[in-house]
């Protein structure tokens, strides 16, 4: 880094032949920001800082101003800097001879604006301008109010002033130590710290006040080892509150490391105002930042250069100031985060774990972060998966059952709709039965029982038997709750015993059956079971329909036929009053019903088993006035055909 | 009251024979070729001489030439039911002891039973002692005339 900058102050230096070696490293950085080649003249800007280029807050200032110049400047803007150390070379003799070397300076390179930085600085400027910058524009910054009063600082000198807030900085003190008895005030001691009195006695005028409930101790003008010593001694609980100091008791120049030392070597927390000391060992104060000020004098230093009259522009900027506290010293003190007023800035946190390894950690955790995240992806969707499949299969399982014990039910509500028709069909073969058996119990007691008869008889009871248990198989069949099962049926059949299933109701209805069954049906593959239930529902369906019908003109037709394109058509047609087209509308909507006591399942359930078969089931009103009820299904293959 | 005027209009056969075979004549009316058949063995085998009608219409028809002892009728039937029969009969000025036989022992069916003129309601299957049992009783009440309150 250093071999690059000696070498890029070696390149400037080229350029610009007889322009004064910079001091820093840093610097040098800003004069090769200025391009060498330009087509029209860069417009110039001077700093002249009162501390030494070593000095951080002098750093951040000066690189607040450059970036602000490059930020907010569609110009070539070219900075000249000169640190001038005015802390350890005071007098009118260093006077004389800086006045001297920035004239030769300014004489070549003419600045077009001069940034006069801190309170030496701005002091220096305001009474020597006109010995090196006659007609040079001047902003200044950093520098306090004590001395930037109208009559000290002339109209023409916009800039930016530094508060030094004793009050907030001891309220600062006061919130991390509630308990403090003490407060002991550290000052310097040179011949421009009379402008520090000054202070105490105008911006600090807040301070006494404040301090009349401590005990108070002024530390004026100490040499080194005795302040060193003296914050050696304090009770743990005092206030330290740290003045600028420039110059110590024994007439020794002091920079901002003299924080370093007071802090390390004092026994109690030191706060100061000063933006300088922040980040040197003192907790803190209520202050604003070096970056600010200078961000404001560059806007300032812009409005110069693009025209305005210095004397239109602010003259005493005060920027709004802030709690900033160094995290380490905190540490230091055992003092919490949370008891800090809020808004605090905490600056200065020791770099964590976090902070030193960033990259590797972010990286390191990213990486950890998709592998983690893709398992987790991977697994979300195998059990979304599985959780899906098996909602869908109880789901279906929970409809396959409820349809099945819905359909069951209907059925079974058919069934006892149709008891008595049954108890007739049973009756019949088992009086028969009976009578026949007792006939021959009585002929086989006489001397010569007629072996004819008897025979006869025997024949019957064999017959009616077989009779009883047909309408008990078609019961069975129909009451069954089975699994499905898929097997060939011939619709024809199934029609004929749905017919003998109501025969009996038939016939109390005074009902004629026509019926009209193409030989040699084609079979359809489907399940025994809900194919007879199709056929029962309809029946009884269009027996209901003739309750109103004359008695003459009650006719159930029932037809079969296979189509063309390979379907069974089943058709059953009533003679009774037809749907009016609103019920037609909702006939196959399930607890649809016009019935008193129907429970409007029936069609509903019909249509799902017709299409659960694939095929299709149609009602509609005939030309005579009744219902048609037609179901086509399609036929199966028969393979024993076929073979 | 139209149907009562025409059915008094029916003509009563003058050369019927109540008690035909010694009042062992008995009429079964049932559409059920093969419960028919088993009545008539029965009764056959206990000495009574059946006669198997398989409608209302054609039993109504033999009255004109034979009167039975007693007659069983199915309540239903293909063209009218059991009552209608009797209603007919009873519309002929024709007194026969009736028995009703039903597979369907329902309560419309025994409303119907309380009004007609028929002494028994009996369910199918119908065992011999009940079936001659109610025989014998249905003949000795109508042997009384009109015990349930149907006279001429």
């Amino acid at each position: 880094m250093l071999a690059r900058c000696c070498q890029a102050a070696r390149r400037a230096r080229t350029a610009h032949a007889s322009r004064m070696s910079v001091i820093l490293p840093a610097l040098t950085c800003f004069v090769m920001a200025s391009p060498v080649l330009a087509v029209e003249t860069p417009r110039r800007v001077f700093l002249l800082e009162g501390l030494t280029a070593v000095e951080e807050s002098a750093q951040r200032t000066a690189e607040a101003i450059r970036l602000r110049l490059k930020e907010r400047s569609s110009d070539d803007i070219e900075i000249y800097s000169d640190f001038l150390d005015l802390g350890r070379f005071q007098g009118p003799a260093n006077e004389d001879r800086l006045v001297q070397f920035l004239g030769a300076k300014f004489a070549q390179v003419k600045p077009d604006i001069v940034i006069s930085i801190s309170r030496s600085a701005v002091d220096f400027v305001v009474r020597r301008r006109g010995d090196f910058a006659r007609g040079v524009p001047v902003v200044y910054c950093c520098a306090n109010p004590a001395m930037g009063d109208a009559e000290y600082i002339p109209s023409d000198m916009p800039g930016v002033v530094t508060t030094y807030d004793w009050a907030g900085t001891l309220a600062l003190a006061q919130r991390l130590q509630p308990s403090a008895k003490t407060v002991v005030v550290i000052q310097g001691a040179s011949d421009s710290e009379s402008a520090v009195r000054r202070d105490l006695r105008t911006d600090g005028r807040a301070l006494p006040p404040l301090l009349q409930q401590y005990e108070t101790k002024y530390l004026i003008g100490l040499p080194y080892d005795e302040l060193l010593r003296q914050v050696s001694r304090l009770p743990r609980d005092s206030i330290v509150l740290l003045r600028r100091v420039f110059e110590d008791g024994s007439g020794r120049a002091r920079g901002p490391e003299l924080a370093v030392d007071v802090s390390r070597a004092s026994t109690a927390p030191v706060y100061s105002p000063s933006a300088t000391y922040i980040g040197l060992g003192v907790v803190g104060g209520r202050m604003d930042s070096f970056g600010e000020q200078g961000a404001k004098v560059a806007d300032l230093a812009l409005d110069v250069l693009s025209g305005k009259d210095p004397s239109t522009l602010p003259h005493q900027i005060k920027l709004p100031l802030q709690y900033r506290v160094d995290a380490r010293q905190l540490k230091r003190w055992g003092f919490a985060e949370t008891s800090l007023p809020s808004g605090t800035s905490v600056e200065f946190r020791l770099p964590t774990l976090w902070e030193q390894y960033r990259k590797t950690v972010i990286l390191a955790l990213l990486t950890l972060a998709v592998l983690v995240g893709f398992i987790g992806l991977l697994l979300y969707e195998i059990l979304k998966r599985q959780e899906a499949e098996k909602g869908r299969r109880t789901a279906e399982a929970e409809t396959e059952l409820r349809r099945k014990e819905v359909t069951h039910l209907v059925r079974v509500g058919i069934v006892s709709e149709l008891s008595g028709g049954i108890a007739h069909e049973l009756g019949q073969p088992l009086a028969s039965i009976l009578a026949n058996a007792q006939a021959a119990q009585r002929l086989v007691g006489t001397n010569s029982p007629d072996k004819k008869e008897v025979g006869e008889i025997l024949e019957d009871i064999v017959e009616e038997n077989t009779r009883a248990a047909e309408v008990i198989d078609r019961l069975r069949g129909l009451l069954k709750n089975g699994e499905h099962e898929t097997v060939l049926v011939d619709l024809n059949d199934k029609l004929r015993t749905t017919l003998r299933l109501v025969h009996s109701e038939l016939v109390s209805r005074r009902i004629k059956v026509q019926t009209d069954l193409e030989s040699h049906l084609p079979s359809v593959s489907g399940d025994r079971v809900q194919l007879q239930q199709v056929p029962l529902n309809l029946i009884m369906n269009a027996m209901d329909a003739m309750a109103s019908t004359p008695s003459s003109q009650r006719t159930l037709s029932i037809r079969t036929r296979s189509t063309q394109n390979g379907h069974v058509e089943v058709s059953i047609t009533d003679c009774g009053p037809g749907i009016s087209p609103d019920h037609l509308r909702r006939i196959f909507e399930p607890y649809f019903t016009t019935k008193e006591h129907g429970l409007g399942l029936g069609l509903s359930i019909c249509s799902t088993i017709v299409r659960s078969h694939h095929g299709q089931l149609n009602i509609a009103n005939t030309d005579s006035g009744g219902v048609t009820a037609a179901v086509s299904l399609p036929a199966a293959i028969r393979l024993a055909a076929a073979s | 009251m139209t149907a009562k005027l025409t059915i008094l209009s029916h003509a009563v056969p003058e050369n019927r024979e109540q008690n035909t075979s010694s009042g062992k004549y008995i009429a079964i009316v049932d559409d059920e070729e093969s419960v028919c058949r088993a009545f008539a063995r029965l009764l056959r085998a206990y000495s009574f001489d059946p006669q198997i009608y398989p409608s209302g219409r054609e039993f109504i028809d033999s009255l004109s030439h034979s009167i039975p002892a007693c007659v069983i009728v199915d309540v239903h039937l293909g063209d009218m039911n059991g009552f209608e029969v009797l209603g007919r009969v009873s519309g002929m000025r024709i007194n026969i002891p009736a028995i009703l036989v039903t597979a369907r022992d329902e309560p419309a069916v025994r409303r119907d039973f309380a009004l007609c003129a028929a002494t028994a309601l009996l369910s199918k299957p119908v065992g011999a002692d009940s079936l001659l049992n109610a025989i014998e009783a249905a003949i000795s009440t109508f042997g009384d005339r009109g015990a349930k309150g149907w006279g001429p």
